[in-house]
Order: structure tokens, then C-alpha cells, then sequence
């Protein structure tokens, strides 16, 4: 290393995807810088805020209070949100609530570690729509696995309930036992035909890796009190642990490049406002799916006047989520949801069919979060007093249920992240922009699960049934650095290395050619790692 | 950016609740705002007991009243009812009514009290008090006042089949035996 502001590799972001590629750099005896824009926090204060929240935070779902900002690195915050600016159609489906702090925003996720289906990275090759992927399924599997045990995910050793069933090593422990209210809407699913599963995810069913098993705390998102959830934080400390350095509060402005147009340099800006250069051999851009592309934009030089990476004009572009319907009910008998994780049972039968040349695939997921909060903030609202209003409480928090339904968006250059005209933040760097439409193959895919949820809700004898109408976010950010073999229509190639320059990577859900309908965050840490491979590779040559 | 996001200093109290009540009844005793009623019911005080901790005494006996519960954390009681105060200015003069119609003995339980007092001044303030109790929280100038969470009362009726969200509920995989509780099985020890 030359000096204490350089490395073999710099990493920008700290979140899952950067803190798993800089573990693997210094596993591989390369120096690792890692620039964190936000600020570093522990769990215990995270807990402490959560449940200092007023009950109405709770009751609404409220993920981003419990994490303080940095001065100079603003995220969406619960509520009232200036910061990401939003446009378009369905601009409120882009509402997303990430988080700028070391670890990233899986300190609030809820966990769940679904695969892509090898046809979600074939797309356009077997349904005419969408694009595909550089690679297969196949070639991404083994990092699959690896992704798996790095973080510890927990899933079914039931065959029958592996989406999809193309796995080639077993999940790394059993999955956690459903609670009362998963274990029932499971029998009522799979008694009707549907095929309902546990859904894989990154929380221990037994002690693994030096954190305890779930606890049942319930409170996966917005943090779970002890660690037994999976969190980005886990990799940043193993790459601390192994050598690499860590700089909190620094937020990278400007991408230098050289003559080849390699990367040489970047520069950040401290806690104090002060400006610091790092060079590098390599540099890894892994900010999050809205952060990434913002950087490359604001970046821009003499030599890439639209901004870094950006020859083909699609960075920004293709931003992708998962579009949600919820639908809510109240069962007649008490399902008691609220024991164990969130999130634990979903139906996948419409992950995929002939049916996606024409509409979208959709997850179905029983929500597992306890209603207490909403049902006791409910029933006062009805102005009830005494046993009426205890009696409500109870009744409203032992049968009421939310399905999540998420969908499969298509990535569409329209769907376009830009840097805000209007508005800048304290360092003066432009405010993100987003202009967003689901577009119609969501639209269509929305019609058709609504006969199935509401066959859902007979099935479950279930009153007071709402789909919601407009479409939520669901903080799975992808796009805006898309991956491809064409440098003319794709940002990144098959090692997410800038087809621009060839030293500089792109880790996590930006560069995905696709969504699926299922949580994103397995597949980005399985690309990533995929990346580290072939920054490796390169750096070694 | 908002300039309330600006520093890294927790906005959010960090020990709300278990702020000192002698402190708050200080704070009572200091309020120009007690009315006479209450300074009233002050000097009927037990000797040696301050017109804070009376004021304080009877909100507490009427949220025991208004909630049916017993047992009342009064430091609880001393923030939500400095809240009630700073939400409303006419919560004062409503809850001294109030009080005064609880100890009455007209009223068998909060049901019959609050249809009798359906239309009045005391209506709003009567559920006001109920909902603070129930969610340990208040409105105040359209920010949301923590008191509590953990001693809300609406996590009392599912006690026995729910908990507090943030709370471990027991070693791995303990939910997967638990009995589903009957919706007409109220827990009693509230």
C-alpha cells in the first residue's frame, strides 16, 4: 500500500454487496479502502431509537427513524421525504427507504434470500421481453452457494419447496418453524393446490457464525435486537478483521481518469467538509441502486461529459423494484401473526408461465409482523372505550392479515434516475431524481392475481378484504448501471467492469438485467461475488 | 435536506419515560395554569402531600377509571398528562370535570361515562386521555410525544397471544408450539 489514503482496491459503500466484495480483496491479500458515506452506529442504539418510536411509527411500518444521517449524507426519511424526488405515473411506487450508513440498509431488511429462476436471466430469448442476462444461471449457481454461507441462510431441506429446485448444495441450515398464523395460511394454501414455502432467508434457526438463533423479536425490519438476523455490518467487521480500512463519512464526488480513461482516483469528502484524493488500483462502486448511478452522473469529467461510465447513455436508466399490491382481510377465527420472523411463507406459483410474454410473474407473501401496533392504534381511532375497546385491540390483532404481492417491472431506459435541477444537498451535490412508471406488463400482471387473492381470502373466511390500488415500493433498487455484452446499450459487462474502464466495477443491484418478483438481495451479493472473483483475477494478472 | 436530519445527535429521547417524577411534579407544582379547582383539591391533600402530587394523584385515579386498570405507572401518568396539557389548552379544565364526574359514583364503569358525556367538552377529552394510555403516546402541535411504548396499554389484551415487537419472544423456534389463544379468552391480569 502506498500511503494511508490508497489501496489496491477502493470500495465505495459499505452495505452488503461492498462489505462481501472488500472481504473477499483482503481474503486475497489486496489492500481494501472502503468509503462509507454515512455514519457508523451500533445495534444496541439502533434498538434503543427503534423502540423509542411513538407506537404510530410502529403501526405504520416506520423503518428509517432508527438510523441517524450524516450531515452530509442525506437518505429518505420516514414521512414527509425531500430527499429522492420522484416523478412520473407511479412515481409513489419508487418510494424507496434505503439507508446511507456503514453495514447499509440491510440493518432494516427483512431477510429473505430468494434465487433468481434460471429463466428470469433468459428473458428476452424464451419471452420476447425484457433482456437477458451475460451470463446463465448456471454460471452464477456456484455464487449462489456462496452467497448462502457467507451470510448464513436458512431454508427448506423439503425439496419439493426449493424455488427454484436448480440448487447444487443444500441450504446452509433448516428453516426457522413458522408461528401460528404462517403454519395455518401454509395448510390452507397447500390444501387448495398452491404450492406454499418456507422462503429461504439470512436469519439462524441455530447459532452459526458467531450469532445467536432467532429469537423471535419480530422486529427483523427496521433491527433485530441481537444479531441473529443477518446485516452488511457482519462482512465490513470480517474485512476489518482481515486488513482492510474503513472511512465513515466520506462521500465520493469525483471519479479521476487517466488518458486510457482508467480510474485513477477518488475523491471524497470528510466529516468536516474537506476534500481528500485516494488513488487505487481498482475501484468498486457499490452505493446502492439509486446512490450508484447518482455518483457515475455527478461524476462526469472532461473525458465522460455525460458522466462516469456513461458512453452508452443507460446509466441512471432501468430502474427497477418490485412493484407491491397489498391486500388486507380479517379471518374469522385468530391467526395470531407476530411469532417468529416477519416474513416466512409464500406462494410461487406464478413465478413463472406462457403467462409472462404477456404480463408479469408475482410472489404471494403472507406477512408475519405482528398487528398489534396498527390494531391497538386502530381501535382507539374508533373512539372505543373500556372492554369494547379491548376487545377490538384483540379481535383486530389476532385476525387481521396483509399479503405482500410483488411484481416482476421490466427494465425500461424511461425509468430514469437523474440529477435533480432544483434541489442539492448540504455538500452541494444534486438531490436524486426518479421518473417511474411500472408500465402495462405490471399493470396486466396486477389484474390477474386479484381473483387469486381474493380466493385466497375465501379460502381463509376472511372478511373486510382491501387489494390496495396503487402500487407501493419495496426497496429492492435495481438498474441504473444495467449489465450487458453490448457496451452500446448496457453499462457494466459480464465481470460488472465498466465497458468505459477497465478498473473500475459496479457491485449490486444496479447492474441486474433483471427483477424477477422476488427479494433482490441474494442475487445482488451472488453478482458481487461473482465481481470479486473477476477483480481478482484481474488485479493478479 | 431537512435541517432537523442534520446532526447525528439522536432526536428521539432516549430515556422518555423514566425521567425523573419528582422532576416532573416539580414541573407541575410550577405551572401557572393549575386551576383553582385544583389547587382546590391540592389543599385537600393529605398532610405533607404537595398540590403537584394531588393533581398528579387524581389524573391517575381517573385514568384508572377511564382504563379500568388498576395498576397505573403515575410517572407514566406525570408525562402523559404534561402532554394532554401541552396538546390542548382545554384539556385542563376538562379533565378537572372529569375527575370530579369519575368520583361521583354515578357512573359504573367508562362505558356509562363516556355515552353521558357524549356532546360535551369532556367527550374529546375523556377519549384523548384513553387513546394516550392505550399508545404512550400524544399528539403535540402535529408531532407525536413518546411517553412509552413498552407500557402502552394496548399490548395488554393480546398479552397471551402477541408481544411487543423488539422484544425477544423466546428461544428459536419456541413459536412453533405455542396454543393460538381464543378471541373470547381476555388475560385477566391487567
Amino acid at each position: 500500500m502506498a500511503n494511508s489514503t490508497s489501496a489496491d482496491v477502493v470500495v465505495i459503500g459499505s452495505g452488503v454487496c461492498g462489505a462481501m466484495v472488500a472481504h473477499q480483496a483482503v481474503q486475497a491479500g489486496l489492500s481494501v479502502l472502503m468509503l462509507e458515506a454515512g455514519p457508523r452506529g451500533e445495534r444496541s442504539d439502533y434498538w434503543q431509537r427503534f423502540m423509542n418510536l411513538p407506537v404510530t411509527n410502529h403501526a405504520r411500518g416506520d423503518m428509517q427513524s432508527p438510523f441517524p444521517q450524516s450531515p452530509y449524507a442525506p437518505f429518505p426519511m420516514f414521512g414527509n421525504d425531500d430527499y429522492l424526488i420522484l416523478k412520473g405515473r407511479d412515481a409513489g411506487a419508487f418510494r424507496q427507504a434505503y439507508l446511507r450508513a456503514v453495514g447499509g440498509t440491510t440493518w432494516h431488511w427483512s431477510g429473505l434470500c430468494w434465487r433468481h429462476l434460471p429463466v428470469d436471466l433468459r428473458l428476452k430469448s424464451t419471452y420476447g421481453i425484457g433482456r437477458d442476462w451475460p451470463f446463465s444461471y448456471e454460471e452464477l449457481e456456484p455464487y449462489y452457494v456462496k452467497a448462502e454461507a457467507e451470510m448464513g441462510v436458512s431454508g427448506p431441506s423439503n425439496t419439493a419447496e426449493h424455488s427454484p429446485p436448480q440448487r447444487s448444495a443444500p441450504y446452509v441450515m433448516e428453516s426457522i418453524a413458522y408461528g401460528s398464523a404462517d403454519r395455518r395460511f401454509a395448510e390452507v394454501a397447500t390444501r387448495a393446490g398452491y404450492t406454499c414455502v418456507h422462503i429461504p432467508q439470512a436469519k439462524n434457526s441455530q447459532p452459526f457464525d458467531g450469532r445467536p438463533g432467532c429469537c423471535g423479536s419480530n422486529s427483523c425490519m427496521p433491527i433485530c435486537p441481537i444479531g441473529a438476523l443477518y446485516n452488511g455490518i457482519v462482512h465490513v467487521d470480517k474485512a476489518i478483521a482481515g486488513g482492510a480500512r474503513l472511512i465513515d463519512q466520506a462521500v465520493v464526488y469525483r471519479i479521476d481518469t487517466d488518458a486510457k480513461n482508467r480510474a485513477t482516483a477518488v475523491h471524497y469528502y470528510d466529516r468536516n467538509k474537506q476534500s481528500h484524493r485516494v488513488p487505487g488500483r481498482a475501484f468498486v462502486i457499490a452505493a446502492n441502486g439509486i446512490e450508484t448511478p447518482r455518483l457515475l452522473l455527478y461524476a462526469a469529467n472532461d473525458r465522460n461529459p455525460c458522466g462516469i461510465a456513461n458512453s452508452s447513455d443507460q446509466v441512471g436508466r432501468n430502474m427497477m423494484d418490485h412493484p407491491g399490491l397489498h391486500m388486507g382481510c380479517v379471518t374469522k377465527e385468530p391467526m395470531w401473526t407476530g411469532h417468529g420472523p416477519v416474513q416466512q411463507s409464500s406462494i410461487v406459483d406464478f413465478r413463472d408461465g406462457p403467462f409472462r410474454s404477456e404480463y408479469c410473474a408475482n410472489r404471494i407473501m403472507m406477512n408475519n409482523m405482528s398487528m398489534a401496533t396498527s390494531a391497538g392504534v386502530t381501535a382507539v381511532k374508533m373512539g372505543l372505550v373500556g372492554k369494547k375497546l379491548d376487545a377490538e385491540i384483540r379481535r383486530r390483532a389476532a385476525c387481521t392479515l396483509d399479503f405482500s404481492i410483488g411484481f416482476e417491472v421490466l427494465p425500461e431506459p424511461e425509468n430514469r434516475l437523474r440529477l435533480s435541477a432544483e434541489r442539492k444537498d448540504a455538500l452541494g451535490i444534486p438531490h436524486p431524481e426518479v421518473t417511474y412508471d411500472v408500465g402495462d406488463y405490471v399493470r396486466k400482471g396486477a389484474d390477474a392475481v386479484r381473483p387469486t387473492m381474493l380466493h385466497l381470502a375465501k379460502l381463509l373466511d376472511a372478511t373486510e378484504v382491501k387489494i390496495t390500488d396503487s402500487f407501493n415500493a419495496n426497496n429492492h433498487v435495481m438498474g441504473g448501471a444495467i449489465m450487458g455484452r453490448n457496451p452500446n446499450d448496457s453499462v457494466v459487462d459480464a465481470d460488472c467492469r465498466a465497458h468505459d474502464h477497465d478498473n473500475l466495477y459496479i457491485a449490486g443491484g444496479a447492474t441486474m438485467p433483471s427483477a424477477s418478483c422476488i427479494n433482490s438481495t441474494l442475487s445482488m451479493v451472488a453478482v458481487s461475488l461473482l465481481m470479486a472473483d473477476r477483480l481478482k483475477q484481474a488485479l493478479k494478472a | 435536506m431537512r435541517s432537523d436530519n442534520l446532526s447525528l445527535i439522536p432526536v428521539l429521547p432516549s430515556d422518555p419515560v423514566q425521567a425523573n417524577r419528582r422532576r416532573l411534579l416539580a414541573l407541575l407544582l410550577a405551572t401557572p395554569w393549575l386551576s383553582r379547582s385544583w389547587v382546590a383539591a391540592a389543599a385537600e391533600a393529605v398532610p405533607g402531600e404537595t398540590p403537584a402530587a394531588a393533581v398528579g394523584g387524581r389524573f391517575v385515579a381517573l385514568s384508572q377509571f377511564a382504563t379500568g386498570r388498576s395498576k397505573l405507572d403515575p410517572e407514566i401518568g406525570a408525562g402523559l398528562l404534561g402532554a394532554l396539557r401541552d396538546s390542548d389548552a382545554s384539556f385542563s379544565a376538562a379533565f378537572e370535570d372529569l375527575a370530579a364526574d369519575a368520583s361521583s359514583g354515578k357512573y359504573s364503569d367508562v362505558e356509562a361515562l363516556e355515552a353521558a358525556v357524549r356532546g360535551t367538552p369532556k367527550h374529546p377529552a375523556l377519549l384523548a386521555l384513553v387513546a394516550a394510555w392505550y399508545t404512550g403516546a400524544v399528539t403535540v402541535n402535529g408531532q407525536e410525544r413518546f411517553i412509552t411504548l413498552q407500557e402502552a396499554l394496548l399490548f395488554q389484551p393480546i398479552a397471551d397471544g402477541s408481544h411487543i415487537p423488539g422484544n425477544c419472544a423466546g428461544a428459536t423456534n419456541s413459536w412453533a408450539t405455542l396454543p393460538l389463544p381464543a378471541l373470547a379468552a381476555m388475560p385477566t391480569d391487567r
